[in-house]
C-alpha cells in the first residue's frame, strides 16, 4: 500500500516484441536486493493467469527461468533498474491490456515468525493497471 | 549546514530518508547529495550502501575516491553506513556465523574506505557473533552500531540478551543505535489515512489503534491482534497491511533511552510527519533530546524520514529540513537554558 507500489508498473512498461508482450517492473523495497528475493511472481494478461514457470526473466543482459532465481544469490537487482519479463502472451503495438502483477519479495535480512518458524518476511505488492502497448523503441532506456 | 555547538549532537540526515525520490527520472547520487548541501541538510550524512551504491560492497577505487569527494566537496561529515546482513539471501540455505561475519566484515572494510567512521546493521545475537564482530571491529577500527528499532524497546528479550553479551565483552568498537520508531506516542497520522485510502474498514483500524494503545507488552499486542482481527473480518491481507502499525512503531518511554546512552555510536530520528506548528505529531522530540542531552551525547543524529512508506503526498527533501529546525530548536534552546 506504500507508494512504491505504484512504481512496479509504470504506464510505459508494457511492449510488443516480435508478436509476444513484454513487461518491465520495479522493486518496491527501498534497496537492492538479490534475483533471489523475487520469490513470487503471478502475472495475469487480461485476466487470465500466466504460469511463472511460462516467464522469462530478463536482467543485466541476461535471461533466467523463474525456478532459476532462487541460486541468484549474487545478481543484485538495483533500485533505479528494470527487470524485465518475456510474457508467451500475444501482442502488438497499440493494443490495450490489462496487466496484473503480484509481486513477492523474500527480504533477506528481516527475519520474522515465531522462534520455531523463522521466516524471510514476503513483501507483497499487487498491481492492476491497463495499459496501452508500445513499440519496442519506446521500452529501451 | 544545521551546525549545533561542538559539545552538543550533530544533526544530519540519511539518504534513505529520500527513497522516493531516488526513483524520479533524472535522480543521480551526486545531484542528491549536491542538493542536499544546498538545502543544509548537514553536516552529518549517512546513507544505505545497498540503496545508494551500485554494486555494494564491491566497490573500485575509483568509485570511492569519487563518493568521498562528493561526500567532503559538499561539505558533509560521512556519520555512519547502514548495512545489511542479508541471512536469508539463499531461501535454502540461510548464512551461517562465519558467512555473516564475512558478509558483513566486506561491508565495513568498504564503509571504512569511504570514510565512514560506523557501521550499522542487525546482527546474530550470539556471543559468539558479537565477540568475532568486535575482532573485526578492532581490525578495521571501525565503530559498529545494533539499531534498536521498533517493536523492540531496552528490555525486549533479545535486546536485553545482546545488552548482556555487549557488558561482559565490553567492546569500545561495539554500541546502539537507537531510533525514535521505538518511542512513539501515537500511531503517525499519514499511516491512518494511508489505510482510510487504501480501503481498509474503519473498524479494522481502529480495533489496531486500540490493541497498539493498550498497556501492554509488543509480544501481548501482536498476539491479542491475531486473535481479534480476524473476528472482525479482517483477511489474510488486511491482517498483513495492519501489523505495520505494531511492527513499525513502538511504544517505550524515551526516557528509557538512558538505559544505553553509555554504549550509543549513533541515533537515527525517525519520523513520520510534521504538523502545521513544526512538530511531529506523534514522536516526543523534545523528551527524546532530553535524554539525549543529560546523558551528555554529542554524537550524530540523523533525520530519517520513513513517511514515504506511506505517502508521497509531501517531499522527503522538506520533512527532513522541518524536522532539523525542530531539533535544532530544541537543542539550541536546552543549551542555552542549561548555561542560563
Amino acid at each position: 500500500m506504500g507508494p512504491l507500489d505504484k512504481d512496479v508498473v509504470r504506464p510505459d512498461g508494457l511492449t510488443a516484441v516480435d508478436g509476444k508482450l513484454r513487461l518491465q517492473i520495479r522493486s518496491h523495497w527501498y534497496r537492492s536486493l538479490p534475483l533471489s528475493s523475487l520469490a513470487v511472481l503471478d502475472i495475469a494478461i487480461d485476466g487470465e493467469p500466466v504460469s511463472s514457470e511460462q516467464l522469462g526473466i530478463g536482467y543485466a543482459d541476461r535471461s533466467y527461468a523463474f525456478s532459476e532465481l532462487p541460486a541468484q544469490t549474487d545478481a543484485w537487482w538495483y533500485i533505479t533498474d528494470p527487470v524485465t519479463i518475456e510474457i508467451p502472451r500475444d501482442g502488438e503495438p497499440g493494443e490495450e491490456h490489462r496487466v496484473q502483477v503480484g509481486l513477492g519479495l523474500s527480504i533477506p535480512y528481516i527475519i520474522v515468525g515465531p522462534p520455531d518458524a523463522r521466516t524471510p518476511l514476503l513483501a507483497s505488492s499487487v498491481t492492476d493497471k491497463t495499459l496501452i502497448c508500445n513499440q519496442e523503441s519506446g521500452a529501451k532506456r | 549546514m544545521t551546525y549545533t555547538a561542538p559539545n552538543l549532537p550533530q544533526l544530519g540526515l540519511t539518504l534513505f530518508s529520500l527513497t522516493l525520490e531516488m526513483r524520479e527520472p533524472d535522480y543521480s547520487l551526486e545531484g542528491m547529495v549536491k542538493k542536499a548541501a544546498e538545502l543544509d541538510l548537514g553536516p552529518g550524512i549517512e546513507m544505505v550502501g545497498f540503496q545508494s551504491l551500485r554494486g555494494w560492497p564491491h566497490l573500485d577505487e575509483p568509485t570511492v575516491k569519487h563518493v568521498r569527494s562528493l561526500i567532503e566537496d559538499n561539505g558533509f561529515i560521512a556519520t555512519a553506513m547502514s548495512c545489511n546482513l542479508d541471512l536469508a539471501r539463499d531461501r535454502d540455505r540461510w548464512m551461517d556465523e562465519p558467512e555473516g561475519i564475512e558478509y558483513l566484515e566486506a561491508q565495513i572494510a568498504t564503509a571504512k574506505r569511504l570514510g565512514f567512521p560506523i557501521a550499522k546493521s542487525a546482527i546474530i545475537s550470539t556471543e559468539s557473533f558479537v565477540r568475532r564482530l568486535a575482532e573485526v571491529c578492532e581490525r578495521h577500527q571501525m565503530k559498529f552500531g545494533v539499531e534498536l528499532h521498533s517493536p523492540d524497546s531496552v528490555d525486549s528479550p533479545g535486546i536485553m540478551e545482546l545488552r548482556e553479551i555487549f557488558e561482559k565483552i565490553d567492546s569500545p568498537w561495539l554500541g546502539w543505535v537507537p531510533d525514535f520508531s521505538s518511542s512513539m506516542h501515537s500511531i503517525p497520522p499519514s499511516l491512518l489515512q494511508a489505510h482510510r485510502e487504501s480501503g481498509m474498514p474503519a473498524e479494522l483500524t481502529e480495533f489496531a489503534s486500540e490493541v497498539w494503545n493498550s498497556d501492554t507488552t509488543m509480544p501481548e499486542k501482536f498476539a491479542a491482534f491475531a486473535q481479534e482481527a480476524p473476528k472482525l473480518g479482517a483477511s489474510p491481507a488486511d491482517m498483513g497491511k495492519l501489523h505495520m502499525i505494531l511492527t513499525m512503531h513502538g511504544r517505550m518511554d524515551p526516557r528509557r533511552w538512558a538505559e544505553i546512552m553509555d554504549r550509543t555510536v549513533h541515533v537515527h530520528a525517525k519520523f513520520y510527519g510534521l504538523d502545521e506548528q513544526g512538530n511531529e505529531p506523534s514522536i516526543d522530540h523534545g523528551a527524546i533530546i532530553d535524554v539525549l542531552l543529560e546523558a551528555g551525547y554529542n554524537g550524530s543524529i540523523s533525520s530519517e524520514w520513513e513517511g514515504h512508506a506511506y505517502t508521497d503526498a509531501v517531499s522527503g527533501w522538506d520533512m527532513v529540513r522541518g524536522q532539523q529546525d525542530l531539533m535544532a530548536g530544541l537543542i539550541n534552546d536546552r543549551a542555552s537554558a542549561q548555561k542560563g
